[in-house]
């Protein structure tokens, strides 16, 4: 399944939630901080709640008070965090960082989130090969991948996504790629492996679709 | 004791340096008169060539030009620009396509006021090593050619996935060094990278070899107007993006 901003608009559920949610839960990331020190990056965390708000909303049962739906998340969200920033599991909060890239795994109750950043390739695709090896290892149910800060991605770059998809399925686990930028949406598509994250992607504004590429 | 074939007259104040070329350029003449260019360009950014002295040049002339601007960084790192060529001259460098990417005016004031203006086609080119992060090095060059050339995002972020692939491509398959190009025309976006590997088929991207593979899947689907070349010493495969409005 890929996440992103069309996906999100297109939920009617989701927008008058996720902003009082959003508050709440930045709240929580606040009390944590000044309990724990930076050990996190904040802004790094509240990325990471805020993804896993929206795949528990998604989820959820939606005809459940709100409130306590809400109230749920935050005390989840509570509790993961303080075992993030307390006891990181593995090699939780050690960035793997090689050139222009670097990737991290949180190991987090019920999720691993790996995050992405930088530009992915034949240089540096190690690392994150190494970061959703280490989630899918992880055992959790859903393994969150956030791309949200991917700035270049190409086909040696995209390999250990498609890898370790293929891993979390015959684990069952399933692997949820989300704040896809435009740009590894697109390089999705034309690689043909749109079905390796669990279905076809919505089509990025201003990119053509091109789907069929492989053919001769 | 006859005149220098090249001299140069340096206008500081105003940041540029103007070429003024003998009357016969002959072969061996080129060699300083290409350095003069790349000296002033370098030193100035901004390069006036004096072509009204200069008679019955011979061709290869032409080829000077280009080559110095490429040498020097391209448009509009470096800026290059002829004036007072004669008719025979004039002709033969819209023959060759170099007022193109180097544009012929009259008067020196003409070039002068003209030389902050893209001429209709402009070019880059970086040569790449054999490392793993030569991929980068190309899609460096690529993006910043693309911004300063004023190329729109959606074929800017094209061209910068096809230039990954392609170096990787050659790192990978070929096992070279390479040297990567990107060209704007007045509609189009090129980009070509060469390898060295004189000994490896040309397998890729062929018509009639299957549908390619990897990254070059990705190249296929992306630019549907690509070109391998071969040369005695490797290859260089070529990939035409048209430059039109984001849909």
């Amino acid at each position: 399944m890929l996440l992103d901003d069309n996906a999100r608009d297109a939920d009617p559920y989701l927008p008058t939630q996720a902003g009082a949610l959003v508050r709440r839960l930045q709240a929580a990331i606040a009390e944590l901080g000044d309990r724990y020190g930076a050990v996190l990056p904040r802004e790094a965390v509240a990325e990471i709640v805020q993804a896993a708000a929206r795949i528990v909303l998604r989820q959820g049962p939606t005809d459940s008070d709100s409130g306590t739906v809400a109230e749920q998340i935050v005390a989840r969200a509570k509790g993961d965090l303080a075992m993030a920033v307390g006891a990181p599991v593995g090699d939780g909060a050690k960035p793997s960082t090689s050139g222009l890239a670097t990737a991290w795994t949180y190991l987090l109750d019920g999720v691993a989130v790996v995050r992405a950043v930088g530009e992915f390739d034949m240089d540096t695709h190690p690392i994150l090969r190494q970061e959703l090896m280490h989630a899918v290892a992880g055992g959790r149910l859903a393994i969150l991948v956030d791309l949200g800060r991917v700035s270049f991605m190409d086909h040696a770059g995209l390999a250990p996504l498609i890898v370790a998809a293929h891993a979390a399925r015959r684990s069952g686990q399933r692997l949820v790629l989300l704040q896809v930028p435009a740009a590894v949406r697109r390089l999705i598509e034309v690689s043909g492996v749109a079905g390796e994250f669990g279905g076809a992607p919505a089509t990025g504004a201003g990119g053509p679709a091109v789907s069929g590429g492989r053919a001769g | 004791m006859p005149p220098a074939a090249v001299q140069i007259r340096v206008e500081a104040a105003h940041g540029y340096a103007v070429v003024q070329a003998g009357a016969r350029m002959t072969l061996p003449d080129l060699p300083g008169l290409r350095a003069a260019i790349e000296k002033a360009l370098r030193d100035l950014g901004t390069a006036l060539v004096d072509l009204t002295a200069t008679r019955r040049p011979e061709p290869i002339m032409t080829a000077v030009f280009p080559a110095a601007l490429g040498n020097c960084g391209g448009w509009p790192w470096a800026k290059l620009a002829i004036f007072g060529a004669d008719a025979e001259l004039a002709d033969l460098l819209a023959r060759t396509r170099v007022n193109q990417l180097v544009p012929v005016w009259p008067t020196e004031a003409q070039a002068l006021a003209g030389i902050g203006h893209r001429p209709p086609w402009v070019r880059v080119a970086a040569t790449l090593p054999y490392t793993p992060s030569a991929p980068a090095g190309g899609r460096a060059t690529v993006e910043r050619a693309c911004l300063a050339w004023h190329v729109p995002a959606h074929v800017r972020d094209a061209a910068v996935l096809i230039a990954s692939e392609l170096v990787s491509n050659v790192v990978q398959h070929a096992g070279t060094g390479s040297v990567l190009s990107v060209d704007r025309g007045r509609r189009t976006l090129t980009v070509a990278v060469r390898d060295f590997a004189p000994d490896r088929p040309v397998r890729v991207l062929a018509a009639d070899a299957g549908p390619p593979f990897g990254g070059l899947a990705v190249v296929a689907a992306l630019g549907r107007h690509w070109g391998v070349r071969p040369y005695p010493d490797g290859k260089a495969v070529s990939v035409r993006l048209p430059i039109a409005p984001a849909r």
